[in-house]
């Protein structure tokens, strides 16, 4: 499947058990490396210009999509192939060197960014797409290759990849299996882990590995699906297997204005009860929409509206009719003010053309915004977005909300100017309330973009010590002295003044924390 | 067995910690002996006193339950709201699900069947669990919403780790609506019009919820003649929009020179019940037999059905994913040529796992991964006494079997 694999690079024994090399090679060790020294080593294993040294370049790997938090990074490289990651790992592995992955820096969890000194191994140059097999429905890719280039390649047979994220111009196939992105359609075809079949992965130590295989279930642990969404701490994918779907044979969009969010929310709950299932449900409310049709400077969406809803369907045609039928008596049930149908390419572009230009039109209004993810159940939407209005006007920061209300998947956008003194802690206060709501009505601190180090500090409110010491035996396994990415996802007393204390109180209560988890 | 109430499981599984003793995870325990087996005398744990229905979230398809409850039961608990968990029975159970053991069950083996076609497996339906680790640490993964990538997920990795990583106590999964309109369609003729047919399904967008191959002795135990054929089943939110549907494949079927027959709902489910198999008591098929689970590229199929290692065979194969059952009394299915098959699968882009094999056969169920060295470190952490399922490590080819610990 993928190309054959050196076996002198195969791993042929388990990882090391023992932590960590030396007492200062843990992650965020102030262990100092000699940077220009691995330079001319990389040199001897890569390409002159697969290295980057230059002040000037290494400033483009400073921040990913999360701009708050800026760390240049001391060396990048750009590899191209399997191998040269491999024996880039391998040397990270002799000198006990750090290492980030590195898609194209959309992220939005600061995943991509070496906070601690650390090597970054840039997929940019790894654009290859390896294999298409249409008769078994699969594409195989490095994992530089962009997300909308894999849908691009096979439309023509008809054929796409169904996790769009709306950074899908842009972004990697390697940060979407890190991340576990999701997108508009994935309320109905699901989000990349339901859409990879098979890895190649190069672990921390240098060796190459398969993960998955050419069936969706194998007769092995599953370290395919443990791998997506671990946020580039596990290892470096270097060839992905994607599954492949037949392009529907029609679609149609609807677009309904409600008088409050209470009864979108209905229209949703109706529209899902009856088994209809949208491709992609989205909504947005009162603040967004003022703010589209200001953008666009006439109304394109109700402007007294207090929320409106996007619906895609697809499928068969006799289906989508009956469907866009349904969906439309049940909105109008619930209260719709109008529904807008639109089926030809131009018209549903045009309904899709305000919510893909939310975020573009709130930025014309304030100069900063900071994009969270939280998730709520379903049902508990109107309610939480009530709450999100009531804290917004108690921190004194506008907050916005573009969302997917088919999962439940919250996308508020905290406003702000960047020149206020002390705005950017209030952001972060405000942010953090509003994840503890999520979590509150039973949700989750993240749907898609990941914790990296955003959100780390927000682990403990979700998952108790035992949950997280659970999650670091796997790191344990892939990455015992926790190079890859180091400092991400879970948190570390240093970088969470919270977890510290929750250390001590557990200690204090007599919990004994699991060795290996100093972190908590 | 030992069946404790749930007060009781933590403390036990901790004294069984401290005295290393090796124990298998069970649910109701139905489906014990498949894959790699485990040293005859080894205690059983069984979570079937943890069969409550914790939440179901109506509004947002969700249901919470703990993992020994039956797989029936819970069905039947969501059918009254108009839902249901979109998961075939699994193999062996009756045509109402009878025998069809628990959830956890179910989640530990990790195997779907043909709707996966329409939603996916089994391991893309659970959205987070509770584990009991080997040394008694209950933890938490992923969690009750349908979209979440807060830390890693271990659902996964539990999902199809049978029983070697810890034990299934507590489970969130996404529920479905009912389908309102359910139709089926039984297809035969010769094999490479089925291909033709089965392409043209799966590359058109009408979304089956199933489209499996079955092999000729299959058929005939479903009164049909003995050829290989596809069966299919829509779902749709409208008569109208499912008998558009059939009306579309008819012709393709007709043009590909076979001949279609419609089946209602119940004549479907009939079918679906002779896939399920003569029963999990191999002593009512004629002794000790084999349980094999297939898998090949899913354009091999066809060349897989058409073997003659698997002639005279009764099995099916998911059209989509090239996965499968086929079962055969020991009599009738020499082990080596189960030997041979499997070198067939494998030649086709997939592998041969033993559910079921005659004792003395000792073929190892499954072979090595190619990420062996890491399932190996996986499983040295979660379980570092080699307590849980010893000898039974999925992606690890079995040694020989020992007894006792
Ligand atoms: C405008 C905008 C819209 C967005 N919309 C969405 C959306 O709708 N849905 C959604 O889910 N996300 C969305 N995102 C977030 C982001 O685009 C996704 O997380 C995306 O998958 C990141 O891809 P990337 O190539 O930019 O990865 P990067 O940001 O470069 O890296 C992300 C993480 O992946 C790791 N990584 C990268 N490559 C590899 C590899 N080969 N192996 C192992 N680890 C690797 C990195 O270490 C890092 O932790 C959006 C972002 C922006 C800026």
């Amino acid at each position: 499947m993928f190309e054959p694999l050196d076996p002198a690079h195969t791993r042929a024994q388990g990882p090391v058990l023992s932590r960590a090399k030396g007492p200062a090679s843990g992650p965020g060790s102030c262990h100092r490396h000699d940077w220009p020294e691995l330079a001319r080593a990389l040199r001897q294993l890569l390409p002159a210009k697969a290295v980057v040294t230059a002040r000037q370049e290494l400033l483009a790997y400073d921040s990913d999509g999360l701009t708050l938090e800026r760390h240049q990074p001391p060396l990048v490289v750009l590899p191209e192939t399997t191998e040269q990651v491999a024996a880039v790992l391998r040397l990270c592995h002799e000198r006990s060197i750090p290492f980030v992955a590195r898609g194209s820096g959309t992220g939005l969890s600061g995943g991509a960014v070496a906070e601690v000194e650390a090597l970054v191994i840039a997929t940019s140059r790894m654009r290859q797409v390896l294999s298409v097999d249409l008769a078994n429905q699969r594409i195989t890719v490095q994992p530089g290759v962009i997300n909308s280039w894999v849908t691009r390649s096979v439309v023509g047979d008809g054929f796409y990849y169904a996790p769009d994220p709306s950074s899908q111009q842009v972004c990697t196939i390697g940060g979407n299996v890190a991340e576990n992105s999701g997108g508009v359609h994935c309320l109905k075809y699901g989000v990349t882990s339901n859409h990879v079949l098979a890895m190649e992965v190069v672990l921390p130590d240098g060796t190459v590995t398969t993960l998955g295989g050419p069936q969706p279930e194998m007769a092995a642990l599953d370290l395919r699906g443990v791998f997506i969404g671990s946020e580039g701490t596990l290892g470096i994918a270097t060839a992905i297997t994607l599954r492949l779907l037949p392009a529907p044979a029609s679609v149609a969009v609807l677009l309904a204005d409600f008088a409050s969010m209470a009864a979108a929310g209905e229209a949703v709950r109706q529209i899902t009860g009856a088994g209809v299932l949208p491709a992609g449900m989205e909504m947005m409310d009162s603040p967004c929409i003022q703010a589209v049709d200001d953008y666009f400077g006439f109304d394109e969406y109700p402007r007294e509206a207090a929320a409106v809803l996007l619906i895609e369907l697809d499928g068969q045609e006799q289906e989508v009719q009956d469907s866009v039928q349904l969906a439309t008596r049940l909105c109008l049930q619930a209260g719709a003010g109008s529904v807008r149908q639109a089926w030809d390419e131009p018209a549903r572009a045009r309904l899709w053309k305000g919510r893909k230009s939310a975020i573009t039109a709130l930025g014309r209004q304030s100069p900063s915004y900071y994009l969270q993810d939280g998730v709520v159940p379903r049902t508990a939407l109107p309610e939480v977005l009530a709450a999100i209005g009531d804290l917004s006007l108690e921190h004194g920061l506008s907050v916005a909300n573009v969302f997917h209300a088919g999962d439940g998947n919250l996308h508020p956008l905290i406003l702000y100017r960047a020149s206020d003194p002390g705005v950017q802690e209030r952001v972060h206060r405000l942010g953090g309330e509003i994840l503890r709501l999520c979590i509150a009505a039973g949700g989750s601190i993240t749907g898609e973009h990941g914790v990296g180090s955003d959100k780390r500090c927000y682990m403990d409110w979700m998952f108790t010590a035992d949950d997280q010491a659970t999650m670091l035996l796997v790191r344990q396994a892939f990455d015992p002295e926790r190079r890859a990415n180091p400092g991400k996802i879970f948190p570390t007393p240093k970088t969470c003044a919270e977890s510290a204390r929750r250390a001590v109180e557990l200690k204090v209560q007599g919990v004994a924390l699991p060795e290996g988890v100093v972190a908590f | 067995m030992i069946t404790p109430e749930p007060d009781a499981l933590e403390p036990l599984v901790r004294e069984l910690h401290r005295q290393a003793t090796p124990w298998l995870p069970a649910g109701q325990g139905t489906r014990l002996p498949w894959g790699a087996p485990v040293a005859a005398d080894t205690p059983v744990v069984s979570c079937r006193m943890l069969d409550r229905l914790l939440e179901h979230a109506v509004g947002d398809f969700t249901v919470t339950v703990q993992a020994g409850m039956p797989l029936r039961d819970l069905q039947a608990a969501l059918a009254e709201q108009g839902q249901w968990l979109a998961l075939d029975w699994p193999w062996g159970s009756g045509a109402a699900g009878q025998d069809s053991g628990s959830i956890g069950g179910l989640v530990a083996r990790g195997m779907a069947a043909g709707l996966r076609q329409r939603y996916l497996g089994v391991r893309d339906q659970v959205i987070g669990l509770t584990l009991l680790r080997a040394d008694g640490t209950a933890a938490r993964a992923g969690g009750k919403v349908v979209k979440n990538v807060a830390g890693y997920d271990l659902v996964r990795l539990f999902a199809g780790s049978w029983g070697s990583l810890g034990l299934i106590t507590e489970l969130s999964l996404r529920t479905y609506p009912l389908p309102r309109q359910r139709r089926g369609l039984w297809l035969q003729g010769d094999l490479a019009g089925l291909e033709r047919l089965r392409q043209k399904l799966l590359a058109a967008a009408l979304a089956p919820e199933l489209v499996d191959w079955w092999s000729a002795p299959l058929a005939l135990a479903a009164g049909q003649a003995p050829q290989p054929g596809l069966l299919v089943s829509l779902a749709s939110v409208s008569a109208a929009a499912i008998g558009a549907q059939l009306t579309e494949i008819t012709s393709e079927a007709e043009a590909a020179g076979l001949q279609p027959q419609r089946l209602d709902c119940e004549r479907l489910e009939a079918f679906r019940a002779v896939a399920l198999g003569p029963g999990l008591d191999p002593a009512k098929s004629q002794g000790q037999r084999w349980l094999l689970r297939l898998g090949v590229l899913p354009s091999q199929g066809m060349a897989l059905l058409g073997d003659p290692t698997l002639a005279g065979v009764p099995g099916w194969l998911e059209g989509g994913s090239g996965l499968g059952l086929a079962w055969a009394p020991a009599p009738q299915l020499p082990a080596y040529r189960v030997e041979q098959l499997r070198r067939r699968c494998q030649e086709l882009g997939g592998a041969l796992t033993l559910l079921e094999q005659p004792p003395g056969a000792d073929l190892p169920a499954w072979e090595d991964a190619p990420s062996r060295p890491l399932i190996e470190a996986i499983k040295r952490q979660f379980d570092p006494s080699q307590q849980l399922a010893r000898g039974r490590l999925p992606g690890v080819r079995p040694g020989p079997i020992r007894s006792g610990s």
